[in-house]
C-alpha cells in the first residue's frame, strides 16, 4: 500500500514537473496567429459594413416608393406637424372654437355632444 | 482603449473588443493563451513541436473567427480553448494511425536548471522524457483526461466540460490512465535511475 501510494505521489510529482515545461511560442507562430486575427477582423469589418449598407438599401426600397409620394425634407415635416396638430385637436375641447361660433352666430353651442344618450339608462339600471 | 487598461480585462470583454475591431485585443488573449494551447497540443502529440505550432494556430484561428458570435456566460475562453485542442489534436493522430505513421517521442523537457548537476539533470531529462513516452502509450482518452487533470491542473467538471463526458468517466479514465502509467514506468525504473525498492518519490 505504501509502496502504491508513494509511486503515486512520485508520479503526480513528475506530472507537475511536466506542468512547468510549457513551451514559449516562437515569434514566428505569434506572428502567424496574430496575422490570422488581423485578417479575421478585416473580414469581420467587411461583413458588417457590407450588412449595414444592404439593411439601408432594403429599407430605402421598402418605404421609399411610399416617401417619395409625399415629398422631401420639408414637406415631410409639414405633413408630421399637420399630423400632430391634427390628433390634438381631435382629443382636446375647443373652448375657443366654442366662444367664437357664439360670438359670429348668436347662439350657443353645446359644451360637449353626446353621441350615446340611449346609455345612461342602462347604468342607471346597473 | 490603453493597453494597460485592457491587460486586467477579462477574456470575454476581450472577444467583445477583438470583434470590434480592437487591435490589441488579439495581442492580449493569444499572450494570455497560446503558450498553455501549444504546451497541452504538444503533450497530446507526443512531443511533436511542428505538429503542435499547426494546432495551436488553428485552435487561435478558430476563437478569432468565432469572437463576433461568441455568447458570454456560456463557457470560459481557455476551457473552449483546451475543447478545441483536444478534439484538433484527437483527429490528427486518428489521421496519422490511417496512414500508418508514427511519433517521435520529442525531449520535452530542458532542465538546464543551474541547481542540478549535469548528471542530475541527465536523469530528469531522461525521466521526463520516459514520462512524455508513457503518456504517448495511454489510450488517447486517458491520456487527454491525465493531461488536463495533473498537468494543466482543471478540475474534473472542468475536464468533463472540455472532453465532453460525465465527472464519473472522467473521474474513472483518469485512475486508469494513471495506474497504466505507473505501470509502465515500474518496466523501466532501472533504465531511470531507480534502485529495486524505491518509491519514485525518493527522488
Amino acid at each position: 500500500m505504501t509502496d502504491i501510494d508513494g509511486n503515486n505521489a512520485a508520479l503526480d510529482k513528475m506530472l507537475a514537473g511536466l506542468a512547468q515545461d510549457d513551451p514559449m511560442p516562437s515569434d514566428g507562430l505569434m506572428g502567424r496567429v496574430l496575422a490570422d486575427a488581423a485578417a479575421v477582423q478585416a473580414t469581420v469589418s467587411v461583413q458588417r459594413h457590407s450588412v449595414r449598407a444592404i439593411d439601408r438599401r432594403k429599407a430605402s426600397a421598402r418605404w421609399g416608393g411610399w416617401s417619395d409620394l409625399f415629398g422631401h425634407g420639408p414637406a415631410k415635416a409639414g405633413l408630421g406637424t399637420a399630423a400632430i396638430a391634427g390628433v390634438l385637436l381631435g382629443f382636446l375641447q375647443p373652448t375657443p372654437v366654442a366662444s367664437m361660433a357664439a360670438a359670429v352666430w348668436s347662439t350657443e353651442t353645446a359644451g360637449s355632444v353626446d353621441l350615446l344618450p340611449g346609455i345612461d339608462d342602462f347604468m342607471a339600471e346597473g | 482603449m490603453a493597453l494597460d487598461a485592457l491587460s486586467t480585462a477579462p477574456d470575454e470583454a476581450l472577444l467583445v473588443l477583438f470583434a470590434n475591431g480592437d487591435p490589441d485585443a488579439a495581442r492580449l488573449l493569444a499572450g494570455r493563451h497560446l503558450r498553455r494551447v501549444l504546451g497541452y497540443a504538444q503533450r497530446l502529440l507526443a512531443g511533436d513541436r511542428t505538429e503542435a505550432e499547426d494546432v495551436a494556430q488553428e485552435v487561435m484561428l478558430r476563437l478569432w473567427r468565432i469572437a463576433p458570435d461568441w455568447r458570454p456566460g456560456e463557457a470560459q475562453v481557455s476551457t473552449w480553448l483546451y475543447r478545441v485542442t483536444t478534439n484538433l489534436c484527437s483527429d490528427r493522430i486518428r489521421s496519422r494511425r490511417r496512414r500508418g505513421t508514427t511519433l517521435d517521442v520529442h525531449e520535452m523537457t530542458d532542465l538546464s536548471d543551474d541547481r542540478l548537476s549535469a548528471a542530475q539533470a541527465m536523469i530528469e531529462a531522461d525521466r521526463m522524457t520516459a514520462l512524455a513516452g508513457a503518456l504517448d502509450r495511454l489510450p488517447d482518452r486517458q491520456r487527454q483526461a491525465v493531461v488536463l487533470r495533473h498537468i494543466e491542473g482543471f478540475g474534473n467538471p472542468e475536464i468533463a466540460h472540455i472532453m465532453d463526458m460525465s465527472v464519473e468517466a472522467v473521474e474513472s479514465l483518469t485512475a486508469r490512465g494513471k495506474r497504466a502509467l505507473t505501470a509502465i514506468l515500474a518496466g523501466q525504473r532501472k533504465a531511470l535511475g531507480y534502485e529495486e525498492g524505491d518509491d519514485y518519490d525518493r527522488y
